[in-house]
């Protein structure tokens, strides 16, 4: 009987996809959790800020777990304490605002501190 | 997890190994027997994932434990995953051996409507929304379905059918032990890789209700 050895490759090949395929489903299911509970403090909701102030929990959970918020005020002020939790992690915020003051370099103190 | 995992992929490099490269080339069905160290694991953790699933879903019954329904429903997952590998490389193993991609033998009808009831089983719990009562249909189905298991397995003796006798349970001439050795390999990994799985899943479903609480 031949060897037929492109069947055999073809049914590992089939399995390893299959399980690889499942594996990554898995993972990215638990990703995807992870995002939604790290955004679900900040609000309840997903939606951003309209006027600025982001709440100073969830910018600080999401720095501390080296993970960028999603959430961009559209005027301008960050909390004081996020930043500080930003930079105390070596992480930046990318949030930019759209208006308004221009964000202090994360090692600096606000002028008003 | 990560520990586990490591462990499965080294449990699978190891089975691989075995299979393709030390057990011996089969006489009569020359390498494409090879498959069998792949496909006969698989029907295993099917196996073992339904029976677990008979398990927890009479345990669910009787305690109502979440816990148990969790457990449940993640053995039911993979074990439809691994039924579907076991069909998948069955079929590739029937072409050059029988001639044939498929057919209405006893063992592949028999395993593919065990394929088919738990398909639905995962349906019927998407299509429930309350919970408590998704689950406690799902126990039913998954109590009743599992009597399946034993009609696949024996199929092959109480019917006449073109699929092999069961060959490592049955009286007769004995395997040679490198054969064995490689099939017992590729059990262990893939029992790893089902338990892997289904933590993983345990763990999700936990923190889905909890999310949802």
């Amino acid at each position: 009987m031949p060897d037929n050895w492109g069947f055999v490759l073809a049914a590992y090949g089939l399995a390893a996809v299959v399980l690889i395929g499942y594996w990554r489903m898995l993972v990215r299911q638990e990703s995807d959790l992870e995002d939604r509970s790290r955004l679900a403090p900040s609000s309840g909701s997903h939606a951003a800020p309209i006027s600025g102030h982001p709440t100073p929990g969830s910018q600080a959970v999401s720095a501390r777990e080296g993970e960028r918020s999603h959430a961009a005020p559209i005027s301008g002020h960050l909390t004081p304490g996020s930043q500080a939790t930003s930079a105390r992690e070596g992480e930046r915020s990318h949030a930019a605002p759209i208006s308004g003051h221009p964000r202090p370099k994360p090692d600096s103190r606000h002028p008003l501190q | 997890m990560r520990v586990l995992g490591a462990v499965t992929v080294v449990a699978l490099a190891a089975g691989l190994v075995a299979g393709l490269g030390l057990a011996p080339r089969e006489v009569t069905q020359g390498n494409v027997q090879r498959i069998m160290y792949l496909h006969v694991p698989s029907v295993w953790v099917a196996y073992l994932a339904f029976a677990v699933v008979f398990v927890a879903s009479i345990a669910y019954l009787a305690k109502r434990a979440d816990a148990a329904d969790r457990l449940a429903h993640a053995s039911a997952e993979v074990g439809v995953v691994f039924t579907g590998v076991t069909i998948a490389t069955g079929s590739i193993w029937g072409k050059p051996t029988w001639g044939t991609w498929w057919t209405w033998d006893a063992r592949l009808t028999s395993v593919s409507i065990l394929f088919v009831m738990y398909l639905g089983y995962l349906l019927l719990r998407g299509m429930i929304d309350d919970r408590e009562r998704g689950a406690r249909y799902a126990a039913v189905l998954g109590i009743v379905a599992a009597f399946n298991i034993p009609l696949v397995h024996f199929s092959v003796i109480w019917w006449r059918t073109l699929h092999q006798p069961p060959s490592l349970m049955t009286p007769g001439p004995a395997m040679p032990r490198v054969i064995i050795t490689a099939l017992l390999v590729n059990f262990v990994a893939f029992s790893l890789l089902y338990v892997y799985f289904v933590a993983k899943r345990v763990h999700l479903l936990r923190r889905e209700a909890e999310a949802a609480a």
